[in-house]
C-alpha cells in the first residue's frame, strides 16, 4: 500500500511538472506583452519617457527577455517557494488576491455538496426503491429537466422569482455590507445572501446524482445476494440499507469523493451571475485581462487538486471494497 | 414498510426546503432591518445610511495612484479632501476658502510663475493630526517622484510645476535613432556619454515656507494659462502614515525635499502599508472598512471634516459603496439592497430604470457626458496620412445611425473633441451647427478618394472601378487598405465592423479593412505609444474630459509625444496652444479659440467622432436633495447635500 501510495506521488510530481510546462508554454504564446500589461493602467497617465522606463524596469524584474527555459526555471523556482508571482490586474502579489476567494469558495461549495448529497441520496435510494412509480417517473423527468437545462437558466428564473419578485433573497452579493452584529448573526446573514446560488447550484447538480444513486441501487437492488436477504426474512430496511446501499455505494464514492474536491473550484456561471467573490470569478477575471501570473497559478491549483483527488479516488476503492486490494 | 422510505425520504427533501425557506425568512427580516442598513433601525426612524452600486470591481486601493478603478476612485473622492483649489457649483474653479487663509501669485522673469499658498491653520486629518503645508508639499514630494514610479505608481502629480523633469529623473536623458529614451539593463536613464542620469533631491518648482505656507511654480510653458488654478491645485497626503517617521521634509532654498534615507528600501514597507490600510483622510467621509468578501466600502463622516468650500457638510452618516452587477443592478435598486446608481449609461438598464421611475419606485436624474467615442486615426502612416481618405471613411459610416444604435436614444451624434455636456458647447452653438455633419454619401466618398490621388489600381493603371483603390505616392503604389484595431468584447467595435468593414459601398469605393482584435490594453498601448511600429490606421476609443480643464495642447503639437494621432497641422496645433494662453477669468476670448479649435478639427479629422452619451443616476425615494450631478460634478459632490428621508 505505502509502496502503491508512493509510486503515485512520484507520478503526481512528474505529471505536475509536466502540466507545468505545457501550461507556461502555452500562456507564454498567447499574443500579448505581460510587462505592457503589468504598466497598461499608467498608459497616458505619465509622459512617454516615464511610461519606457518602467516598461524595461518591468520585463527586467519578469526576465522576458530571457531564453523561455530560463523564464520556466524562475517561474517554477517561485512557485516551488510559494512565490506565485504578481497579478497584474489587482496590482498585488497572487497569493494575497486567492485568499479572499479561496475562503469563499470553500465556503458556499461546502454547503453546496452537503445539501446536494443530502437531497440526492436518499432520493436516488427513493426513486430505485420505488422504480416505475408514479414518483419515481415523475423524479426522472424532473431530473432530466433539471439536467438539461443550464445552470444560468435556472439563476435567471430563480433571481426573477424568488429575489425580484417575492423578495425572498438578495438580489446578489454575499452579505449585507456593514453588517453590524455578533459572528453568529454574520454567518447567518452571510448564508441567507447564499441561499439563492446555493438553491441554483443544488438544482443544477441534482439531476446528474440523483440518477446515478437510482442506477446503481437499481443495479445492486437487483443482484442474488438481495434475493438470498430477503428470502432470509430480513426487514427490508436492513435489505435496502446494510446489502444494497452499501453495494451500490462502491461506484458512487468516487463521484462523491469528486464532488468534496470541487469545494476548492469555484462556479464560474454562478458565482458571475450572483456577484460571488470566488474563485470562478477569480479565474475567469485574470484570464478576461491577460493575468497569467494569476490564471496560470489558479490552474495549478485546480491540477494539483485534480492529481490529489484522483489518487483519493483510487485509494478510497480498496478502502470500500473489500474485493479491490491496492498493491501497485 | 415502503411508506416508511417514502416518509423518510420526503422527510430528507422537504427539510432542506424548509431549512432553505427558514434561512430566506429568518434574514429576510434581519435583511429588511439592514437594509434598514436601508430601511428601518429598531427605534423606528430611518437609518441615516446608503447604499450605492458601482459595477467596476473595487479592490481595496482608494489611492488613484497605483489603480484607477471606478468604485475605488468615487470613494476617494470622499475621503480625500482639502485641495487649495475646488469646483464650484458653476464649475469653475476657486480658491477653496476653508482650506487657503491666504493666497498670491508672482510672475518670474523666466516665464514660470509662482502660486504663495498659507493655509488655514485648523485643517486637521480624520484622527485630529493637523493639516499642515508639509502635507501639501510632502505629497507632491511623494508622488512625484521616480521612487513611488518603482511602486508602480504614476508619479506624475507635480507634473506641471517648474523642476519636475529633473526631480523625476528623465531631464538630459539621451534618445536612440528610434527615438526612445536610452536605458541600461537596470532600467537607468543614460545620457549621451552613457552615464547614468541622476535625478535631483530638490524639487525646484515647490517650496516648503513655513508650517502652514508653501508655494508651487508652473513651468514657464503652461503660463499663462486658461485653467492655471486647476494646474496649481494641491492635496495633502498624511505625510506620517506614507513615510517612515526618520524621513521629514526640508527646504535649503533650493527646493522642498526629503530628509534622510529616501530609498524604496527603506520606505517600500511603509508605502505599501499605508497605500492598503489609509491611516488618516482629509475629506468628508473617512473609510470604515473595506470587506473583500462583500466587495464592499464603507464610510462613515468625518467628523474633523470642515465642509467644502461653502462650509457644506454631508449629513449622511453612512455610506456603503458595493459591487453589484450591470445585469442585475436595477433589480438591486427595486428591491431596495442599494439606493443609488450612479452613471447608468447602457440604454436597456436606462430604460428599465425609466419604467421603474413611473413606476414610482425610483428617482433619477440625467446629465450629458463630457466625453465622446470615437475612431483614432494614425495621421502620419498609411492610407490615414491622407486627409481625404479620412474624409471618405466618414462619408462612408452612417454616424447618425450609428450613434442612435449604441446609445439607444439616450445620447447623441458629435462631430468634435467635445461633448455634449461640456459648456463649451452649449455656449458655441452656432460653431457646433456650422460644422461638417459628414452625412452618409457614397458619391462624396468617392469624391474625396479621387480629388486625393486615389484613382490608380494594383498595376498602375486607371481605377476601373472595381477592386482596392491605389495612390501613387512618392513612386510606391500605396493601397487603400486600412488595419484596423479594435478592441475585444466590444459593442462598438462590433458595430464598426458591421456598418462600417463590411459595409458593401466601402468596397464599392475602392476601400479594404484588415480587422486586428486584441485587448482594450493592448490596443491602447498601440495608441498611445505607437509599440506596434506604424501598423495600425485606426483605433477605436472613447474620451473624457472628467474636469473642466480642455487642455489639448499637447495632444496637437507637432512632433509631441502625447500627439498620439500624430497629426501635423500648424493651425490646429496653434489654435490648441491659444486656447490655454486665455486669461483664466476671460471665456468669450477662450471660447472664441475653442470654437476656431473645433471647426479646423472639424476639417482635419484627425479622428471620427461616433457618440456622446446622456449619463442617468437612479436612486430610491428615501434619497433627497441629490441633485445638481455633472460631467464635472460628481455624486461625491451632491451627495453632500443629500440626506436620508426620516433620518434623524
Amino acid at each position: 500500500m505505502l509502496k502503491y501510495i508512493g509510486k503515485r506521488l512520484f507520478y503526481i510530481v512528474c505529471v505536475f511538472f509536466i502540466i507545468s510546462i505545457i501550461f507556461f508554454f502555452l500562456y507564454n504564446a498567447i499574443p500579448g506583452d505581460r510587462a505592457m500589461m503589468q504598466i497598461a493602467h499608467l498608459q497616458g497617465k505619465v509622459s512617454e519617457e516615464q511610461f519606457q522606463r518602467m516598461y524595461q524596469d518591468v520585463r527586467n524584474q519578469l526576465g522576458l527577455d530571457d531564453p523561455a527555459i530560463v523564464q520556466y526555471g524562475k517561474w517554477m523556482g517561485g512557485i516551488l517557494t510559494g512565490d506565485f508571482g504578481f497579478s497584474t490586474f489587482y496590482k498585488q502579489d497572487v497569493i494575497d488576491v486567492v485568499v479572499d476567494p479561496m475562503k469563499n469558495t470553500i465556503f458556499i461549495n461546502v454547503f453546496s455538496v452537503i445539501l446536494a448529497l443530502a437531497v440526492t441520496i436518499p432520493l436516488g435510494i427513493f426513486c430505485a426503491v420505488k422504480k416505475n412509480s408514479a414518483f419515481d417517473k415523475g423524479v426522472q423527468v424532473a431530473t432530466i429537466v433539471g439536467y438539461s437545462v443550464p445552470v444560468f437558466i435556472i439563476g435567471l428564473v430563480c433571481i426573477f422569482v424568488f429575489a425580484v419578485k417575492l423578495g425572498w433573497f438578495p438580489v446578489s452579493g454575499m452579505g449585507t455590507p456593514n453588517f453590524q452584529g455578533t459572528p453568529w448573526e454574520a454567518f447567518w446573514d452571510k448564508l441567507y445572501y447564499l441561499c439563492l446560488p446555493l438553491i441554483v447550484m443544488t438544482l443544477g447538480s441534482l439531476g446528474g446524482m440523483t440518477r446515478y444513486v437510482r442506477a446503481a441501487m437499481i443495479d445492486a437492488l437487483g443482484q442474488d445476494y438481495i434475493r438470498t436477504a430477503r428470502a432470509k426474512g430480513l426487514r427490508e430496511k436492513v435489505v435496502i440499507f446494510s446489502h444494497a446501499w452499501r453495494n451500490a455505494l462502491l461506484p458512487v464514492v468516487t463521484l462523491i469523493i469528486g464532488w468534496f474536491l470541487s469545494i476548492f473550484s469555484g462556479s464560474l456561471m454562478i458565482e458571475n451571475m450572483f456577484g460571488l467573490n470566488g474563485m470562478g470569478k477569480l479565474y475567469i477575471t485574470a484570464l478576461m485581462n491577460q493575468d497569467y501570473d494569476l490564471a496560470m497559478a489558479v490552474q495549478l491549483f485546480y491540477v494539483v487538486i485534480s492529481l490529489v483527488g484522483n489518487l483519493l479516488v483510487d485509494l478510497s476503492y480498496g478502502i470500500v471494497d473489500p474485493r479491490v486490494r491496492i498493491t501497485e | 414498510m415502503s411508506m416508511k422510505h417514502k416518509i423518510t425520504s420526503l422527510l430528507l427533501a422537504a427539510s432542506m426546503l424548509v431549512g432553505l425557506a427558514a434561512c430566506g425568512n429568518d434574514n429576510g427580516s434581519s435583511s429588511t432591518s439592514d437594509s434598514s442598513t436601508s430601511s428601518e433601525s429598531n427605534t423606528g426612524t430611518v437609518a441615516n445610511q446608503i447604499v450605492i452600486g458601482n459595477t467596476t470591481d473595487p479592490t481595496g486601493d482608494v489611492k488613484a495612484y497605483w489603480t484607477n478603478g471606478a468604485l475605488d476612485a468615487s470613494v476617494n473622492n470622499l475621503v480625500h479632501g482639502y485641495s487649495t483649489v475646488a469646483l464650484n457649483n458653476e464649475s469653475e474653479y476657486i480658491i477653496d476658502p476653508v482650506v487657503v487663509k491666504e493666497h498670491s501669485f508672482t510672475d518670474n522673469e523666466d516665464g514660470t510663475r509662482t502660486m504663495t499658498v498659507t493655509l488655514n491653520d485648523n485643517l486637521k486629518w480624520s484622527n485630529g493630526d493637523p493639516i499642515t503645508a508639509k502635507d501639501y508639499v510632502g505629497g507632491i514630494l511623494l508622488f512625484s517622484s521616480p521612487l513611488i514610479v518603482e511602486t508602480g505608481a504614476t508619479g506624475d502629480l507635480g507634473y506641471y510645476f517648474e523642476g519636475y523633469d529633473a526631480y523625476n529623473g528623465t531631464e538630459g536623458v539621451a534618445t536612440d535613432e528610434e527615438g526612445n529614451l536610452v536605458v541600461d539593463e537596470n532600467g537607468n536613464f543614460l545620457d549621451a556619454n552613457g552615464n547614468i542620469v541622476e535625478t535631483a533631491k530638490e524639487f525646484s518648482g515647490v517650496h516648503l515656507i513655513d508650517e502652514y505656507t508653501f508655494s508651487v511654480t508652473m513651468k514657464a510653458e503652461y503660463v499663462p494659462s486658461f485653467f492655471e488654478l486647476a494646474y496649481f491645485s494641491a492635496s495633502p497626503e498624511y505625510m506620517k502614515g506614507w513615510l517612515p517617521e526618520d524621513i521629514d521634509i526640508a527646504d535649503d532654498g533650493n527646493g522642498a525635499y526629503f530628509t534622510g534615507d529616501f530609498t524604496l528600501d527603506h520606505v517600500g514597507e511603509t508605502i505599501e502599508d499605508m497605500r492598503w490600510n489609509l491611516k488618516a483622510f482629509s475629506g468628508p467621509y473617512v473609510v470604515e472598512s473595506y470587506d473583500p468578501t462583500t466587495l464592499a466600502y464603507t464610510l462613515q463622516i468625518n467628523e474633523e471634516w470642515l465642509g467644502n468650500f461653502e462650509g457644506q457638510k454631508p449629513s449622511i452618516e453612512t455610506i456603503i459603496y458595493k459591487k453589484v452587477l450591470q445585469e442585475t443592478m436595477m433589480d438591486e435598486l427595486r428591491t431596495g439592497s442599494v439606493d443609488l446608481l450612479h452613471g447608468v449609461a447602457d440604454g436597456a438598464t436606462i430604460t428599465e430604470g425609466l419604467d421603474m421611475a413611473d413606476e414610482g419606485l425610483a428617482q433619477y436624474l440625467s446629465y450629458d457626458r463630457n466625453g465622446y467615442g470615437f475612431i483614432s486615426f494614425v495621421c502620419d502612416n498609411g492610407p490615414t496620412q491622407f486627409v481625404e481618405v479620412r474624409h471618405a471613411i466618414a462619408y462612408l459610416l452612417d454616424r447618425n445611425e450609428f450613434a442612435k444604435q449604441f446609445t439607444q436614444g439616450f445620447g447623441s451624434l458629435v462631430h468634435g473633441p467635445y461633448g455634449t455636456g461640456m459648456w463649451m458647447t452649449a455656449a458655441a452653438s452656432d460653431t457646433i451647427a456650422s460644422l461638417n455633419s459628414y452625412a452618409y454619401s457614397l458619391d462624396n466618398a468617392i469624391a474625396e478618394l479621387e480629388a486625393g490621388g486615389w484613382t490608380l489600381d494594383a498595376n498602375g493603371n486607371e481605377y476601373s472601378g472595381t477592386g482596392v483603390r491605389y495612390k501613387d505616392v512618392n513612386g510606391t503604389l500605396m493601397p487603400l487598405k486600412i488595419n484596423w484595431a479594435c478592441s475585444e468584447n466590444n459593442s462598438v467595435s462590433d458595430m464598426i465592423a458591421t456598418m462600417l468593414v463590411e459595409n458593401p459601398d466601402v468596397t464599392t469605393a475602392g476601400f479594404e479593412f484588415e480587422r486586428t482584435v486584441m485587448t482594450f490594453d493592448e490596443m491602447l498601448t498601440g495608441h498611445y505609444y505607437n509599440m506596434e511600429e506604424d501598423y495600425y490606421n485606426m483605433y477605436n476609443l472613447a474620451s473624457d474630459f472628467p474636469s473642466p480643464v480642455y487642455d489639448q495642447n499637447l495632444a496637437y503639437q507637432i512632433g509631441s509625444t502625447s500627439n498620439y494621432s500624430h497629426i501635423a497641422d500648424e493651425e490646429l496645433a496653434t489654435l490648441a496652444r491659444e486656447m490655454l494662453l486665455c486669461d483664466s477669468s476671460d471665456n468669450d476670448a477662450f471660447l472664441e479659440k475653442w470654437s476656431a479649435f473645433i471647426a479646423r478639427w472639424n476639417e482635419l479629422l484627425p479622428a471620427l467622432p461616433l457618440y456622446s452619451n446622456q449619463y442617468f443616476d437612479f436612486f430610491s425615494e428615501k434619497l433627497q436633495g441629490y441633485e445638481g450631478v455633472s460631467g464635472y460634478r460628481g455624486e461625491y459632490d451632491a451627495l453632500l447635500y443629500a440626506y436620508v428621508e426620516g433620518a434623524e
